[in-house]
């Protein structure tokens, strides 16, 4: 994939990029020619996909840092920049490991909330924050999270996910609005895919995964790498330069509506 | 209240009925209570200065204060912003206080919906949540505001799938935006986000025409409408 270096020379930041979706997308972004800053909370969750990326001949650093906190994450950015002379990509994709799990409404304490909350929308405006004189002065930067079809049907299963996935769809259509005038395309990504938790469960539950997958009219779920980093490099190059504010699902048209 | 009364959609759907306005952080309760009156419901008011939103026992309290005075809900109408935080400005103006901004006014929602739940379990009812419509379609300078009403949103949606079998529906109402931007300080009122021509040309009001929509959902005619984004903004954004 990526045959085209269609990010070449560009610097990307890519939050919770040490597995799955975030994995994906900088293994795709980083084959895409772009430098790649992995934001990981642990060094050694991100020393895998850093060499995977100098195996392929990319460029890439960890930035060790919390994505609910402003400072480190002004740190990150801030190393970015040292880096590779500039930022012109910030991808928010960390997400609390909480989401996947099943909450009644009625009993979601504080402690659920804040838990999720914190890395969601907190990462989200924080990331937007420290990146934004940089995305500014790039001239075509972009700013792009990772959102959840559930933010738009409500799922059953979470509603603290869902309520934090609705209002990541709200803050990619008002901030689109309010950074058009500065040239930085804003993009939500709602993908469905198969990370390793999802692959062992299924492998555990194969009648569940042969259900499940009938709901998707392509028949499977996306691959973290192919599909969804794929798209996120499609949206972040110019190409799709006059497209923003929109949520693109990467679902293999699991939700239509 | 009289000029209410006479409006046909005021038919008495809510007769009978209890319903709770539990606003935080907004001014358009009492014109909402005027409308539900007229319909027929018995009404109290919940705001900021009977409960600070602040904490789910701070909202489960107040409701349940209100339900001694005049019985449990049948009908809760919400809406939450944090006006204190939310005025329009630059997402980089904001810091970090923009995201607690939103979340402030999204836990309030929360906590207003388990407060409602906890007088709907086993009885059944109905939540109606208010936002403005501008939320469908973003709005420059008002980056937690559109964040937390579309959060709002999309946990209306969860409480309607969950609480469906349990006879709460739970509904969104998205109204015009400009009867929200005198809430907001900064705004410019002519700014995009108040968006394009009204179809109607005339802006829906809280008590005369959005109080009937709201009676209509808390009605036994309403029962089956749950999870529904209803947008009454006089035709402005026709979205979707």
């Amino acid at each position: 994939m990526s045959h085209f270096k269609t990010l070449q020379g560009r610097t990307a930041i890519i939050t919770g990029a040490g597995a799955g979706i975030g994995e994906g997308i900088a293994l795709a972004m980083a084959a895409a020619g772009a430098n790649v800053v992995l934001n990981v909370r642990r060094r050694e969750a991100g020393e895998a996909v850093l060499a995977k990326i100098a195996a392929e001949g990319g460029r890439a650093v960890i930035a060790v840092a919390d994505a609910a906190s402003m400072a480190q994450m002004t740190a990150a950015v801030r190393l970015a920049v040292d880096s590779f002379g500039g930022l012109d990509i910030a991808v928010h994709n960390a997400n609390n490991h909480a989401s996947a799990h099943p909450m009644a409404l009625e009993a979601i304490t504080d402690a659920d909330w804040q838990a999720q909350a914190a890395v969601a929308h907190g990462g989200a405006f924080i990331l937007a924050e420290a990146a934004y004189p940089y995305l500014q002065k790039s001239q075509r930067g972009c700013y792009v999270l990772l959102c959840s079809a559930q933010g738009l049907h409500g799922a059953a299963m979470n509603p603290v996910y869902s309520a934090l996935k609705g209002g990541n769809l709200g803050f990619i259509k008002a901030l689109a609005r309010e950074w058009g005038p500065d040239c930085i395309n804003v993009h939500g990504i709602a993908p469905a895919a198969m990370t390793e938790p999802a692959e062992v469960f299924f492998s555990q539950h194969p009648d569940i995964r042969d259900q499940f997958m009938t709901k998707f009219p392509l028949g499977r779920m996306g691959q973290p790498r192919e599909d969804i980093g794929e798209a996120v490099v499609a949206v972040c190059s110019n190409r799709y330069a006059y497209v923003t504010g929109q949520t693109v699902r990467v679902d293999g048209g699991l939700f239509t509506a | 209240m009289a000029s209410v009364n006479t409006l046909p959609g005021m038919a008495p759907t809510l007769a009978g009925k209890t319903a709770y306005v539990a606003i935080c952080g907004l001014g358009m309760a009492a014109d909402l209570a005027d409308g539900l009156e007229a319909a027929g419901a018995r009404v109290a008011i919940i705001t900021d200065d009977t409960s600070c939103f602040a904490s789910r026992s701070g909202v489960e309290a107040a409701f349940a204060a209100v339900a001694e005075r005049v019985g449990p809900a049948d009908l809760v109408v919400h809406a939450a912003a944090s006006r204190a935080l939310c005025g329009a400005q630059k997402l980089t103006s904001f810091g970090e206080a923009g995201f607690r901004c939103a979340d402030t006014a999204l836990r309030a929602t929360l906590y207003a919906l388990q407060a409602a739940h906890g007088q709907m379990a086993g009885r059944g009812g109905a939540i109606v949540v208010l936002g403005p419509a501008m939320s469908l379609v973003g709005a420059s300078n008002l980056v937690p505001l559109v964040t937390a009403t579309e959060g709002q949103r999309a946990l209306v949606k969860s409480g309607a799938r969950q609480w469906g079998r349990c006879g709460i529906t739970v509904n969104w109402l998205a109204a015009v935006s400009e009867l929200f931007a005198a809430e907001l300080a900064g705004m410019d009122p002519g700014g995009p986000e108040l968006g394009e021509a009204c179809a109607l040309g005339r802006r829906p009001q809280w008590a005369m025409d959005i109080a009937p929509v709201l009676a209509f959902l808390g009605s036994d005619a309403g029962r089956s409408i749950t999870g529904a984004s209803i947008n009454m903004d006089g035709g402005e954004w026709m979205t979707p």
